[in-house]
Order: C-alpha cells, then structure tokens, then sequence
C-alpha cells in the first residue's frame, strides 16, 4: 500500500527505475491490468503462463534499458508501452518457433524503435558493441569494471566506495585514465 | 568585480590540462557552471560562438569540455531541452557525438552484462508477489506424474459434477447470467493452454490468473472447463451486490432487477476461496486479500 503512494504516476515509476527501487518494478510486473493484456496475448497465441510471465519480466527489462540509456519519452500510458514491447517481443518469439500468430487483432500499434541489440533474446554484443567489448578485455580488470560501473550509471559516491577511493577526485582521475587506455586499445581495434 | 562568461573560458584555455585534472581548482566549478548556463541558451553569442570553435578543436581542453558535456548529457536530473541542445550541437560537432556514442555503447554492454542478474531479480520479484497471494500454498505434486493427473483429473470431473448437480443447481448460475453449467476439469499436463487446443472457440477464451489455484477457465458452449491442479470439493459462481463496498445482497437473494448504480460482482468460489470475475476482461482476479 506504500509503494502505491509512493508511485502514484507513470512518471514517478519512470525516476523508480532510474533509481533501481524494486518496490517499482513490483507494482509493475504484479499490476494485475498489465498482466490481464499480456495474458491474454501469449495465451491467445499459443503460448502458456510461464510464457506471459516471461515476457511481461522481458518487456520490463527492455523499458528499464531504454531508460536508462535514455532513449524513451514517455508518450503514452506506461501500460500500453509495456504491452506494445510485450507484443513485439512475442511476435518474434513466434516466428523464430516457426508459429503463426492467431489472434493478434488489438488495437495496439507496433513500437518500431526497439534497440535489436537490446530486446531479450539477442543478448550477445555485435558489430560496433562486439569491438569495445574486446577493447575492454584488453585493459586492466579494475579498469574495465570502474569504466563500466560508471558510464553504466552508478553514482561516483557509491563508486568510491565500492573501489575503494579515497576521494572524489582520485575516482575522477582514474576514470580518466583508464578511459585514455580504452580509447587507445579501441582504436587499435578498428 | 567577477569575469564574465568569455573570461572564464579563457582563464580555463590557459591553465595546463594535467593541473585540471590533479586537482579540485576553483576555475572547473565555474567552468563547469558556465557550461551549463550555456546548454541552457542563457549566453552570449559571443560566447556561444567562442565555445562552440573550442568544441571543434582536438586537443585536451576540447576533449575535457565535450567530456563535460557528455557528462550533463548522461546525468539523471538532466531536463530534457538540455539533453535536446546537447543532440543539436552533437549533429554538428562529430567529437561530440562521438562521445555520445562511445558511453551509450559502454552503457549498453554494461545493461548487457547485467541482464541476466536484472531477470532474476525481476523472477524474484514476481515470485515472491505469488508466495503472498492466498491461494498460493497450493499442492502442485500431482504433476509429475501424467497418469496421476489424469486419474485425477476424471476424480475431479466427477467430484464437481456430482457437486454440481447436488448442491449448485439452485444458485444464481442459471437464474441470472449463465446457462446451467456441467464441469469438467482437465489436468494440468494435459493442455498447456487453451489457445494451442484446436478444438476449443479462442475467441471464448477466458483466461485466469495462474500460479495460484486456477490456470484458466472458459466457457466453451454450454460447458464451463477449468485447468486447475487442486482438488475441488465445491465449486460455485455467485452473484453479489455491493454498494459502496458494502455487500447488501448475496446471491441467493438477487434480484433480476437490481439498480444498474449497485456494484454487481460475479465470484467463482472454488471450495473456500472466492475469485472476482472481471466480465470486462478476460481474467480472475484475487479478492480474498
């Protein structure tokens, strides 16, 4: 019932899964509307509960990336941005299986923008990604674990302590540098 | 009296990179406002110009100052017309989209990594809402064996038609919006979804909330088939009037024609526990919380 005032908007959802707060991905993947549509889709096309469930924690995931990268906007109800990703993902679930969709016939627009190399089950890096995964495997592990945990997104403070910095600064410099060697090695790449 | 913008930007010009960067000196922190007054369209053109020649440039300070910016660009608390204004200068500075680019990769390869412990975290999150539920300590050991399940599945066909026959008949089931029902009940390893059953009416498909007792239902002509792994000692649907949440009618005294403003609820009520059908939507839904 908490978590219900405190996320009261899909916007204060959205800030709940920038700030990683579990108490906001539980309303979403327990919200019973949600579930109802996305139950509804799998099970009216050959697909069972566990697959819905699946696909509702997948379309999750995907919303969360994309906010995280910040690519999303929010242009409609969080819910029917949910469904539509929850759709393309099992329509493509579908095809891969060599199903046929049966009944698909909703109202809800297809959502063209889903990152290929973010949707669930293309999870290994390609291309361009593929190139700096390699250059990261190149520098030292310290490096690569600080480069990733901060363009990842974690927050400087917590990073500080988490490698063991003694300041802000030190942090800041030695993401500089490591960043440098990363440049080095991924240019040598291409 | 305090530099302006163009003088901040200077003084940042002339100080050596590697002294920025070993220190906390006062000039980043202006600096560092200054860029940010700038994406925010409150400078001078003069300055606006000169910054934006800098940006183009390819030595350090240039880099600390695409940096800073790619910086403000991936912060939280970012609005959006900052973010917009940074996409503009990056469509006609390279270095800058560059950048841009060079973090969302990093980003997105961290996201990568992470996804796996994302979905489990998420699994778990799911999981544990189910435990909570109050049908959820349910025995689901019959599954293992699909003869069992069979077996038991004809038992409870003809534990709930008797039940059905014998003490439903006089419910509301008939009377006020369904056909009398006969029950049949298949065992969960026979199907694994009504919509793969070729011979049953998808568009009749009633779907229920699964995990907890029931898995599915549907009306199928006259026939009401439930995929439930319990055992059913009872089954009925039951029709309740509330107002305001305050139930004042049950179903053996509802009315063919009871006002339209009441709350009108349809419960299947499965041995002790009721679930609320949505008729709206194709779904149960828990109401014994």
């Amino acid at each position: 019932m908490t978590e219900r005032r405190l996320y009261n908007t899909d916007e204060q959802l959205l800030q709940g899964f920038r700030e990683n707060d579990d108490r906001a991905w539980s309303i979403v993947l327990n919200d019973i509307d949600l579930r109802k549509m996305i139950f509804s889709l799998v099970i009216k096309n050959s697909g069972n509960e566990e697959d819905a469930i699946d696909v509702l924690q997948d379309a999750l995931i995907v919303l969360c990336e994309k906010v995280k990268l910040g690519t999303f906007e929010l242009s409609s109800k969080l819910s029917t941005y949910l469904y539509g990703i929850a759709r393309n993902i099992w329509y493509k679930k579908l095809r891969t299986s060599g199903k046929a969709l049966i009944n698909m016939n909703d109202n809800y627009p297809d959502i063209p923008d889903i990152d290929e190399a973010l949707l669930p089950y293309k999870n290994e890096p390609s291309g361009k990604l593929n190139k700096l995964s390699n250059a990261l495997e190149e520098i030292s592990e310290q490096c690569r674990n600080l480069l990733m945990a901060f363009y990842g997104g974690e927050k400087l403070n917590t990073l500080t302590e988490k490698f063991g910095y003694s300041s802000y600064e030190s942090i800041k410099n030695n993401i500089s540098k490591c960043r440098s060697k990363l440049k080095g090695a991924y240019n040598v790449q291409k | 009296m305090s530099k302006n913008n163009i003088e901040i930007l200077e003084s940042f010009l002339k100080v050596d990179i590697s002294v920025l960067e070993s220190n906390s000196a006062e000039i980043l922190q202006v600096l560092s406002s200054v860029v940010d007054t700038y994406l925010e369209g409150e400078t001078e053109d003069v300055f606006n110009n000169r910054i934006e020649q800098i940006l183009s440039e390819d030595n350090s300070h240039a880099e600390y100052l695409r940096d800073l910016i790619a910086d403000i660009y991936f912060e939280e608390d970012t609005n959006n017309n900052v973010k917009s204004k940074i996409l503009i200068l990056s469509s006609t500075h390279p270095l800058i989209k560059q950048e841009l680019e060079f973090r969302t990769d990093i980003r997105k390869l961290y996201l990568l990594e992470n996804r796996t412990a994302f979905k489990e975290k998420l699994q778990g999150l799911t999981k544990r809402n189910l435990v909570e539920s109050p049908a959820a300590n349910v025995n689901r050991g019959v599954s293992y064996f699909k003869s069992l399940a069979i077996a038991a599945s004809v038992l409870l066909v003809v534990i709930v038609g008797y039940s059905l026959f014998r003490t439903i008949q006089p419910t509301q089931i008939a009377k006020v919006e369904y056909k009398r029902i006969p029950i049949s009940v298949i065992g969960i390893e026979e199907i694994q979804g009504f919509a793969g059953n070729e011979t049953l009416d998808i568009d009749s498909c009633i779907i229920a909330i699964v995990k907890d007792s029931v898995n599915s239902y549907k009306y199928w002509n006259d026939t009401l088939i439930l995929k439930t792994n319990i055992k059913v000692d009872s089954l009925q649907i039951i029709r309740k009037i509330k107002d305001d949440n305050r139930e004042i009618t049950d179903t053996n005294s509802i009315s063919q024609n009871t006002s339209s403003a009441l709350q009108d609820k349809t419960y299947l009520k499965i041995n002790d526990k009721e679930y609320q059908i949505v008729e709206s939507e194709v779904f149960l839904k828990i109401t014994t919380e």
